[in-house]
């Protein structure tokens, strides 16, 4: 029993990528450190902020409770995932339309939670809405703008 | 605020888990949903030396009734309880109040409270429900009440060595209702007191009580003294104040940042009345 | 116009500094903290840390301090402020040593090897009995006479608690010293160069020259919490010095919490001088500000920033202050959104809540009976508020919230005993800083022997290059305001083109960037200051734009105008020259200029706001706009559990023109939620050891989607005279208005003759229903 560094294969955002890890990498170093996808952010790596939000197995986590080795053999969809070729998404637009983003910072958890829930319940209300951001903090906002943009959505 | 190095196994069944633990013992910590272990393994308050992570175990995840209970495998996560078609009401009640969206996709049931935080609701619930955790090591199997299964602060009385396989959540009989109230500084976080109510009624009498309170002390309580009110009493406003009075009597609390032991004692008060009022209400049916 | 910064943070691609290896090879560093409040290091053995695997090198803070000087400020304090402690340790998070290893989980694992050996020394907490840095007194007009005249004196002590703006991104340096020229380039997401690149360059010991701060392209908030990041640009680059590598440091959440930054802790006596009629014919203050452990620059400019607004919104002109500045063993203060005005107006405006309820006038008729009437107005203290109606807008305020229903559905409330109130805030919300106010910490004497100071000077840059692209580099450091959005929309209304055809620079580059000692990201300066100082380098360029074109067309370049991409005549539009063409010409072809033209087409061009003038005796406009703002808030209080909800909240500014709508209600939304926040949640708690209880964000409450009221906006906008296009600042006059507001509406609903402690948790309200 050591803490050698151990071997995984995640799937991001659709791409196969393998590295060496020690077992207490957090998955949220993992992807901006090692995969450079530095879109998830961290905010306070204690499981309160949201900002580093992304989906694992096709369900949101928190990276900074997760080490990488958990995501061995996982697909895990960061916001770099969330836009196609072909521009931004529904929420992604509905969110710069509403300004519901000022330093962006807690924008990617944002966007992966409120995607999850929109997925799971297409025509969330208001206080679904906001009972799932109370887990992502905004600072800049108010938050009235970002809900704003996720009911949009909702109601589309 | 990086965890402290350890070794990892992934385990690939319950047995798998069992000779670990039974191996390593306290240097071992089962990692779950990992929404409470991780933070404290980042802020460096817990170091393993090894960690042994259950998530991919197959048979921990099934949410099926059991002979008048309701069985849940720990690694059911609080989101699928919470979606989970029939749910005890009470149950469904705190769920929204046990952290948020997506750490209950996460953190487990059997993690919540195998954890022993006092201040969370799903080990309050097991305990006012009557339920209980399965357990099992190398040693055997075993069920632990839920009464005994809370020592001090984020301490149960499982051993080192012991796994909690699942927790059995007795349910509501026509007659029975349950409820559960809380009132928290802010949505999702610690609770400043949380209060559950479990009764049964019949032509208008309260015949069995049992009133649980959480965040006033080291661990979850029951509040023998409020379920006396509720006892024999008819159903009513009268019985709900009396069980909150009682239990404003009875309960200790502590002081902390957020507020005095009196304020713990005031509050819960109210939300065990709050709780007998709509635990009535649901036994009526 | 919706903003031009969003696309890039939507897709994950900001680029925030933690995103970016700005230098190759950077080791990462992570800090040993003071776990004491007051403590004497007796002994701090860092070999087993050193010779750990991975690690670089340690640097104590006794050599911090032995290649450092201390950090100056605008007074002199008796305690020197260094970027890390040695002998003795003065709050819980402060530095003790800096661990630099190839990565950070190896640095932490060696700052648990570091041994401190501490004796406990006993804290000071309480303002009153703290050491105090500064006391001065200001008289105008004659208070006495004033109380003496009084048929009714209110009086009432307040206390604004410890908070934080608590940015979601925390800080972030990478310092590069370059051994051979002692020369440190710092990157960093500090909110502006401003005086404290002075004072960190001071502190190294550098010419301005030889210290290089860069700040990336994305900053997560600051909420002027980062101005604090330079105590750790000179930290790190001391361990940059020592270790002769590039050193990266990334603060964490917990030493965010600790150590960053607090807003000033403000303990205030208050009284007023009303005549039966109610107004209000003088005011007394007694200020005490807790900056923390040390005096950190800008400090101790927290207690004058709203000098020249002593009495807010109203003409009453007999006025006293005492103010004090005092050290207590907490984490030092310094710039936070609404600076000075939460910890101002708490007490202002509950004072006058007060009184109302002593005098029986209902609280918005008092306001009005006092409120400014005639604009300009210089206030007893120097200030000029300039232009606007404080009146309309109290009317507005209650046409909004239709004062009269609240009212009666308030009593019907009490007559079921329910507990709901309504309270109110008027607010007078300064902008644009000057930067002569922190002078008045000194008497007159002392003053005339120093630099004068004032003004609020910035500078941008705006180039056209060869193919007619425009380019605009500003100073502003803005931390997601949307500087780059209102930029772009102000230089295209000057060359007629798009705001999408102008490219605009926020990165600032102390070494490139057009700078003054004034320049960042504080007291909602960027609309006046830092839009004067664009416009400006764009009206340069486009005239010279104008007199080519005018050249070509054989016209007056008067008679040019810039509209859809091309120069033109008005009396003429078929006579045109695209600006693509203009540029190239001015870039190929110096020689067929106009006589007399030099080359390029570009401008630097500096501004000031005026009516920032250096103190002159006790008087001074502390800021060149003053805004107006006024609230109303309806709260129902849970008699049973203390909690407080807000049942409705409306908001009314008159914040000149505004520039972009939608970004001014997001401000003003957003200073909303801090000011909820400080009022109804949030604090940072020290026990009485001076132990750190709010070391998490589970303890520290900042609000959530779920907590945040709805809250109802209106504006009245009175163009500025000051400002190049009217505009005044807005995005702080919440922060201020919100917690006495809240405060006052608390207040009405439980009935009370005294002030309500903040922040109004269930816990705390319940206490009074007791």
């Amino acid at each position: 029993m050591a803490e050698d560094p151990v071997a995984i294969e995640v799937t991001v955002n659709g791409a196969a990528r393998r590295d060496w890890v020690t077992p207490r990498l957090l998955l949220s170093d993992f992807l901006r450190h090692r995969l450079g996808l530095t879109g998830t952010h961290v905010g306070c790596e204690h499981g309160v902020c949201g900002a580093c939000t992304v989906r694992v197995g096709g369900r949101p986590a928190r990276a900074c409770l997760m080490f990488a080795v958990q995501a061995d053999g996982e697909e895990v969809q960061t916001v770099e995932g969330l836009a196609g070729e072909h521009g931004l998404t529904a929420l992604q637009r509905a969110l710069h339309e509403a300004h519901g983003l000022q330093c962006g910072f807690c924008t990617p958890g944002i966007l992966i939670a409120a995607g999850d829930l929109l997925e799971r319940r297409p025509n969330a209300s208001r206080a679904e809405i906001e009972a799932m951001l109370s887990g992502q903090i905004c600072r800049c906002t108010g938050y009235k703008a970002i809900v704003d943009a996720i009911e949009r959505v909702a109601g589309a | 605020m990086k965890p402290a190095p350890f070794a990892y196994e992934r385990a690939e069944s319950v047995e798998h888990v069992l000779g670990l633990l039974g191996e390593h013992g306290d240097q071992a910590s089962v990692l779950a949903g990992g929404q409470s272990l991780v933070p404290m393994m980042n802020m460096r308050q817990v170091r393993p030396a090894l960690v042994v992570d259950i998530t991919r175990i197959g048979g921990l995840g099934a949410i099926e009734p059991d002979d008048g209970e309701l069985r849940v495998g720990a690694l059911v996560t609080q989101f699928a309880l919470e979606r989970h078609d029939g749910l005890e009401p009470a149950v469904a009640e705190c769920l929204p109040y046990t952290g948020h969206y997506v750490t209950r996709h996460r953190g487990t049931v059997g993690g919540s409270v195998a954890h022993g935080e006092p201040r969370a609701e799903l080990p309050l619930l097991l305990l006012t429900l009557g339920g209980s955790a399965r357990v099992r090591s190398v040693r055997g199997a075993r069920d632990v009440p839920a009464e005994e299964l809370y020592v001090g602060a984020y301490q149960t009385s499982l051993a080192a060595d012991e796994l909690l396989v699942h927790t059995s959540w007795p349910v509501a009989v026509p007659g029975e209702g349950r409820a559960f109230a809380e009132l928290a500084q802010r949505h999702g976080d610690y609770t400043l007191a949380c209060a559950a109510c479990h009764l049964r009624i019949a032509d208008g009498r309260i015949l069995a009580a049992r009133v649980g309170v959480g965040a006033t002390a080291d661990r979850p309580l029951l509040v023998p003294e409020a379920a006396r009110e509720l006892e024999g009493s008819s159903v009513g406003e009268a019985a709900a104040r009396a069980a909150g009075a009682a239990a404003e009597a009875a309960i200790e609390g502590y002081d902390d940042l957020h507020a005095s032991a009196a304020y713990r004692r005031r509050l819960a008060g109210v939300l065990v009345a709050r709780a007998a009022r709509q635990a009535m209400e649901r036994a009526r049916g | 116009m919706l903003r031009v910064e969003d696309e890039a943070l939507l897709r994950g691609r900001g680029r925030f500094l933690d995103d970016l290896d700005p230098v190759p090879g950077a080791h990462q560093a992570a800090i040993l903290r003071s776990t004491h409040a007051h403590a004497r290091v007796r002994r701090l053995d860092v070999e087993a840390a050193r010779h750990h695997p991975g690690v670089t090198g340690v640097l104590t803070g006794a050599e911090v301090q032995a290649a450092s000087r201390p950090f100056p400020a605008a007074c002199d304090s008796p305690i020197p402020y260094y970027a890390a402690a040695a002998e003795v340790t003065r709050f819980v998070g402060e530095p003790l040593a800096v661990v630099v290893a190839t990565d950070r989980y190896l640095a932490e694992d060696a700052l648990e090897l570091i041994e401190v050996d501490y004796e406990p020394l006993d804290p000071v907490l309480d303002p009153h009995v703290a050491t105090l840095v500064t006391e001065r007194d200001f008289v105008y007009g004659e208070p006495d006479g004033a109380f003496a005249a009084a048929a009714v004196t209110v009086s009432g002590h307040f206390r604004f608690p410890a908070w934080t703006g608590l940015p979601m991104e925390c800080y972030a340096v990478v310092a590069d010293w370059a051994s051979g020229e002692d020369r440190l380039t710092a990157w960093s997401n500090f909110q502006g160069p401003f005086t404290l690149h002075s004072v960190a360059a001071a502190a190294l010991q550098l010419p301005g020259s030889r210290l290089r701060l860069i700040t990336p392209p994305h900053s997560g908030g600051s909420f002027g919490i980062k101005s604090g990041v330079f105590v750790y640009v000179v930290l790190l680059g001391l361990a940059s010095r020592k270790l002769r590598v590039p050193v990266r440091w990334t603060e964490d959440r917990l030493e965010h919490l600790a150590a960053s930054q607090a807003a000033t802790i403000r303990t205030t006596d208050i009284a007023g001088a009303f005549a039966a009629d109610g107004e209000l014919l003088g005011v007394r203050i007694d200020a005490i500000d807790d900056v923390g452990a040390y005096v950190r620059a800008p400090e101790p400019a927290t207690m004058f920033r709203m000098h020249s607004a002593l009495a807010g919104a109203y003409r009453v002109r007999n006025l006293a202050l005492r103010a004090r500045v005092v050290l207590t063993n907490r984490c030092p203060s310094g710039l936070n959104r609404g600076f000075g005005g939460p910890q101002h107006y708490l007490p202002l405006e509950g004072l006058m809540a007060l009184a109302a309820r002593r005098l029986q006038i209902d609280p918005l008729e008092l306001a009005r009976r006092n409120l400014v009437r005639e604009l300009p107005y210089r206030t007893p203290s120097g200030g000029l508020y300039c232009t606007g109606d404080f009146a309309a807008c109290l009317d507005d305020a209650e046409r909004l919230v239709r004062y009269q229903d609240r009212l009666r559905e308030r009593d019907r409330a009490h007559a079921q005993g329910r507990l709901v109130g309504v309270g109110l805030a008027c607010v007078v919300e300064p902008s644009i800083s000057n930067m002569g106010y922190v002078t008045l910490v000194e008497d007159e004497e002392t003053r005339a022997r120093s630099l004068p100071k004032s003004g609020n000077a910035e500078g941008a840059t705006l180039t056209i290059n060869p193919l007619g692209g425009i380019s605009v580099q500003v100073s502003t450091t803005p931390q997601g305001q949307g500087h780059a959005t209102v930029v772009a929309q102000v230089v295209a209304d000057v060359f007629g083109v798009t705001p999408g055809d102008v490219t605009v620079v926020t990165e600032t580059d102390t070494a490139q960037s057009a700078w003054t000692i004034a320049s960042g990201n504080y007291s909602s300066r960027f609309s006046g200051a830092g839009v004067g100082a664009v416009i400006g380098a764009a009206g340069a360029v486009a005239e010279k734009l104008r007199a080519i074109a005018g050249a070509q067309l054989d016209a007056d370049p008067a008679e040019v105008e810039l509209r859809d991409g091309q120069a033109r005549l008005r009396s003429d539009p078929d006579a045109a020259i695209s600006l693509r063409r203009l540029a190239g010409m001015a870039h190929w072809n110096p020689d067929g200029l106009p006589t007399g033209m030099d080359p390029g087409l570009a401008a630097t061009v500096y501004y000031s706001a005026p009516e920032v003038t250096p103190a002159r005796d006790n008087d001074i406009s502390a800021s060149s706009e003053n805004g107006f703002v006024v609230d109303i808030a309806v709260v129902e209080v849970d008699r049973e559990t203390g909690r407080v909800s807000v049942l409705d909240y409306v908001s009314v500014h008159d914040a000149g023109r505004l520039l972009n709508p939608l970004l001014a209600e997001g401000q003003v939304l957003g200073g909303f939620a801090h000011g909820f926040g400080s009022a109804m949640q949030e604090r940072t708690a020290y026990g009485p050891g001076g132990e750190l209880l709010t070391a998490t964000l589970k303890d520290y409450l900042c609000p959530t989607a779920a907590d945040i009221p709805d809250v109802r906006t209106a504006h009245r906008e009175t163009p500025s005279p000051l400002t190049p296009l009217g505009a005044r600042g807005l995005g702080e006059g919440t922060t201020m208005s919100a917690p006495a507001a809240l405060h006052n509406a608390v207040l009405d609903a439980l009935g009370r003759d005294a002030p309500v402690p903040l922040p109004l948790t269930p816990a705390n309200v319940w206490e009074l229903l007791r």
